[in-house]
């Protein structure tokens, strides 16, 4: 029994972690914390929901779709950040938050204009709806793909950053700002294709998640408030604090509701209050000065 | 002749006629028009109230809560259980909001105003969602999700005339409590908190503790605002609590201009107008509220009263 | 040359300036221009029906289906001369099924449009909010498809139930689970009123009928839930014979299908509720057999023996092609509860249409029912059945159909009259 809610819990933060680390990557960099992050997340599955009916079956045609939606939403990034977050850059936090809740809004009813008011739901690919028993319990297959998307997707942050030249730019704006601005790197552009990184990593979380569940106009809220807390516990510019802050907040989840059901919603934002009070940049991350 | 658009008196004496005539048409709001707007204007006071209060934080102490509305919830909430459930009059109720919008304010403030911006708007953040949870969960005290109505307000307020007279009094006697905050040497120190922290700490003040000040005293306006909203309203709702109504306020203060005292006051005005509104005449208000979010972030950074402030002092020149 | 630049630049500053001058002008229009213009009222000579509920926010799927049986009813009437030659007029809202945007929307529509009555609302709470007000101004309020259960101490003269309510629901269930052989049972509702009425109810006469059935465990998931797998595996952990599942629209879709992933039910009988069409058809054929099923509106049981069922169904299939019947018949209902009524009273004046309305006994798409006195409650029925496949149709259809009708299941007027204290 324990183990089957650590699982469920170990999924759940698994797609967390896809998702915040998209956050992770520009809060980082551009310093600029993008509400709109989970609206883009929300915009990416409801494209899926369209993309995947022009397509057949297959698992060529699942990767493509998931591919399409990603760089979809990695161009919407762009548009956002050309358009709105440049002027914003030397603005006051307020402002910059502001903006990007701005964005929801706008995000939100273009979902609504897009794809009305009902609940949609996408099936499982067909070569993922088996399911597979594990230590007497038996879980959807799918489940695996979001396990090992979030390996991928680790993994792939840890070379980019750490083993390409890219990776050392984006370092260097992310610790560093002003020394990395008078260095003669066009950081403008470079600004633009993190975010647009960033969205993208959105969009394939968004993407991945559509056959977990139905598609409803609610769902950038409630990944909105599980992000904050994700980034909080974990420290607002760490990739491994992503990591064990999806984790944490996954496990809360899946034993908060055995535990009091109702009072269930109080753990997570219990567990951030008690990082911001006690460890306010979070278990992973750096105090700045 | 000396320019008498220029001089500093006659700016003086034309803003008071001009909120001294606004008083006077919200005095007499109700012979003026139908019930149907005198009712609006009384949920857009609220707004008003709550606003202010808010704004004492953010634009004269430059402290960022994304957690204010627990207070306006709790406010609300006190006010409605109290009467519905413990039937308790409306008078010992309504003293009740006033205590538990210091306490709770007292101890969530504590908590919080020792960290810093982005850390504090967050925790403030976290602990409104606590209070949410933990309100959502007394589903036999609060109605959690179904929220509280039929609330029983005592008589004199009970009709939409004098609920608008009880709201507009109480809101005005608040206004003018957190004029004089702003205005006294209180405020001076608030304002200077804000402008430049270091230089307080280094002469000697305690800044958390004057934060903490300015935290208790807008968590008790707010939670009054929120009791007025239940008597008008007779009823509550976990709504709120709720982060879309934060983001709301925080854009009506924005929008009026954060560095003024009565920025507020245009901008809740607007927005209500907005909320209540424009979802009349279009399904797609909430891109119409992001698209304006949006551009007055990028014209009017200071508000219009910032920009009319502005605009005056280099017409002045 | 440098002046010419300055005074380029000053005219370009003043431009930007007359524009944000305009902008200010025009948000101060916004607010007090749109005000006023409320103020003209629609014709006055119009029969106005105030339509409140969430079309947009959980409960849509039921919402909607019944906004356009009611706008069918609507159409079909006025091309029959209207109530009394009145032309229904329908003023529409949409609360976001949230309790205090119900109250100021249906405040809203008496004081502005002076509406004669208003219908709708799917959740209790929402029904609740607008019954208050509809008490308050004193002006009818049908609730449809709200199923929760608000005829008790909340009830009054101004709010009418014509559809199934949880008591009904609920112990059509448990008559219908205590028939089968199962004892160990698991509770799941979604957290709200309506789905605590249905299993208090269901339990209730479950275990009256049944002194050997043993409840295995309950969880409450809250309304919105999207991701079961926690709610799943323990369910399955404590190993149940059966699960009567009250989860509504979106909620149950999610969880039937999720539940599929986990082998859930090879080794458990289901009980679903609400298993109307707007749960059923999103699911295609993913919806298993055998599950056992709880509906307004069985199909195509109804449409093959209520003759008046068949004829909206064709009325509904030239404007949607789709099987979305079950809450277009419930707001169809109310239309032709309105008719009768007022037909009886001879006229359209509220207090008149209420008098002529209870007791009033009367024919819809359901068969015959009548409108109690006191609790002003319709006496429908309540459809139980087991999903299976047809090649005819893209989703799971009812066999096995039993119609629950009638005192059996119904609270009784006496009780009633005790809840709400005389």
């Amino acid at each position: 029994m324990l183990f089957n809610q650590f699982f469920s819990g170990l999924i759940y933060g698994a797609l967390l972690f896809v998702i915040a680390s998209g956050l992770v990557l520009t809060f980082g960099a551009l310093r600029i914390l993008n509400l709109a992050h989970a609206s883009l997340y929300m915009l990416a599955a409801y494209m899926t929901y369209s993309l995947v009916h022009l397509f057949p079956e297959g698992p060529f045609y699942f990767f493509l779709v998931v591919f399409i939606a990603s760089i979809l939403t990695a161009l919407l990034g762009v548009l956002i950040e050309v358009l709105l977050l440049r002027r914003i850059y030397r603005a006051e936090e307020l402002l910059q938050l502001v903006l990007t809740f701005g964005v929801v809004w706008i995000l939100s009813d273009v979902v609504r204009g897009g794809w009305g008011v009902g609940f949609h739901a996408v099936p499982r690919p067909q070569f993922l709806s088996g399911s597979f028993t594990i230590l007497g319990y038996t879980s959807p297959m799918y489940n695996l793909l979001i396990l090992m998307a979030a390996v991928v997707v680790a993994l792939g942050l840890w070379f980019l950053l750490h083993r390409t030249d890219a990776g050392i730019v984006i370092r260097a704006m992310t610790d560093d700002p002003e020394t990395s601005s008078s260095l003669g790197i066009n950081i403008p552009m470079w600004r633009t294709m993190i975010f647009a990184l960033g969205s993208g990593l959105a969009g394939l979380s968004g993407v991945l998640a559509t056959p977990l569940a139905s598609l409803g106009l609610g769902m950038d809220a409630k990944v909105l408030n599980d992000l904050f807390i994700v980034i909080i516990i974990g420290g607002m510019g760490s990739f491994p604090g992503a990591m064990l802050g999806a984790f944490i907040l996954g496990q809360l989840n899946a034993f908060g509701v055995l535990i009091i059901p109702k009072l269930a919603l109080i753990f997570g934002f219990l567990a951030m209050a008690i990082v911001l009070l006690i460890r306010p940049w979070g278990l992973l991350g750096r105090p700045e000065e | 002749m000396e320019n008498i658009f220029r001089d500093v008196r006659f700016i003086k004496f034309s803003k008071t006629i001009l909120v001294s005539g606004v008083f006077i048409v919200f005095c007499l709001l109700p012979l003026l028009v139908s019930p149907r707007l005198v009712f609006f204007f009384s949920e857009a006071i609220v707004w008003i109230l709550f606003a202010l209060s808010y704004n004492l934080m953010l634009g004269h102490t430059g402290m960022l809560s994304l957690g204010h509305t627990a207070f306006f919830g709790l406010g609300a909430y006190t006010f409605g259980v109290l009467t519905r459930k413990a039937l308790v009059p409306g008078t010992t109720a309504f003293a009740a909001v006033l205590g538990m919008g210091f306490v709770s304010s007292l101890i969530v403030g504590f908590f919080c105003v020792r960290h810093r911006r982005i850390y504090f708007a967050f925790l403030t953040f976290a602990f409104c969602q606590m209070i949410y949870a933990i309100v959502y969960s007394m589903y036999n005290l609060t109605g959690g999700d179904d929220g509280l109505i039929s609330i029983p307000v005592p008589k004199i307020v009970a009709s939409t005339t004098s609920a608008y007279y009880f709201v507009f009094s109480v809101s005005v006697i608040c206004l003018f409590l957190l004029l004089r905050i702003t205005n006294s040497p209180f405020g001076s120190i608030l304002h200077a908190i804000r402008d430049n922290p270091e230089r307080v700490e280094f002469s000697g003040l305690r800044i958390k503790d004057f934060r903490l000040a300015s935290f208790v005293i807008a968590g008790f306006f707010g939670a009054i605002a929120g009791a007025l909203y239940t008597i008008l309203t007779k009823s509550a709702f976990l709504e709120y609590f709720g982060i879309e109504f934060m983001a709301l306020i925080l854009f009506a203060c924005l929008l009026g201009g954060i560095h003024t005292f009565y920025g507020p006051v245009v901008g809740a005005m607007i927005v209500v107008a907005l909320d209540k509104l424009l979802g009349k005449y279009t399904l797609y208000w909430a891109a119409v509220t992001g698209v304006s979010v949006i551009l007055i972030v990028i014209l009017f950074p200071k508000g219009i009263l910032g920009f009319l402030k502005e605009r005056g002092e280099r017409f002045r020149g | 040359m440098g002046n010419r630049r300055n005074v380029m630049n000053e005219m370009k500053r003043m431009e930007k300036e007359k524009g944000k001058w305009a902008i200010v002008f025009v948000l101060f229009f916004i607010v007090f221009g749109t005000g006023w213009s409320e103020e003209v009222w629609a014709q006055q000579k119009s029969f106005k029906i105030g339509y409140v509920a969430g079309l947009t926010g959980p409960f849509a799927p039921y919402n909607l289906p019944a906004q356009t049986g009611i706008k069918l009813a609507v159409d079909e009437m006025n091309a029959a001369g209207g109530f009394l030659g009145r032309k229904i007029e329908i003023y529409t809202r949409d609360i976001k099924e949230r309790p205090d945007v119900s109250i100021s929307e249906a405040r809203d529509l008496i004081l502005t449009q002076g509406v004669d009555v208003l219908i709708g609302t799917a959740s209790g709470s929402a029904a609740l909010a607008v019954s208050s007000v509809a008490k308050e101004y004193k002006v009818p309020f049908l609730a449809c498809p709200s199923q929760t259960f608000i005829a008790g101490k909340e009830g009054h003269r101004y709010v009418f139930q014509i559809g199934p309510s949880t008591d009904l629901d609920g112990f059509a269930i448990g008559e219908y689970v205590a028939e089968k052989p199962w004892k160990r049972y698991y509770l799941l509702g979604t957290d709200y009123v309506f789905a605590h009425e249905v299993i208090d109810n269901a339990w209730k006469r479950l275990t009256e009928k049944r002194s050997d059935i043993v409840k295995v465990g309950e969880m409450w998931p809250k309304v919105g839930e999207r991701d079961y797998t926690t709610y799943i595996t323990a369910t399955m952990s404590a190993n149940p014979e059966a699960v009567i599942a009250v989860l509504p629209a979106a909620m149950g879709i999610d969880f039937r299908r999720q539940a599929k992933g986990y082998g859930f039910y090879e080794k458990i009988h289901l009980i679903a509720a609400p298993l109307s069409s707007a749960d059923r058809v999103p699911l295609g054929r993913e919806t298993p057999e055998g599950v056992i099923g709880q509906t307004l509106y069985a199909f195509p049981y109804c449409g093959e023996h209520y003759p008046l069922a068949a004829k909206v169904e064709q009325m509904y299939n030239k404007i949607a092609n789709d099987y979305d019947y079950d809450s277009v018949i419930a707001g169809y209902n109310q239309l032709l509860f309105l008719r009768e009524a007022i037909k009886k009273a001879g006229s359209t004046e509220k207090e008149k249409i209420i008098d002529a309305a209870e007791g009033l006994e009367f024919e819809t798409t359901v068969g015959r029912i009548k409108c109690l006195k006191y609790s002003h409650r319709g006496t429908v029925p309540m459809f139980m059945g087991t999903t299976t496949y047809s090649p005819k149709y893209p989703f799971a259809i009812f066999k096995d159909v039993k119609v629950c009708q009638g005192e059996k299941f119904m609270i009784s007027e006496d009780e009633i009259r005790k809840m709400r204290g005389e």
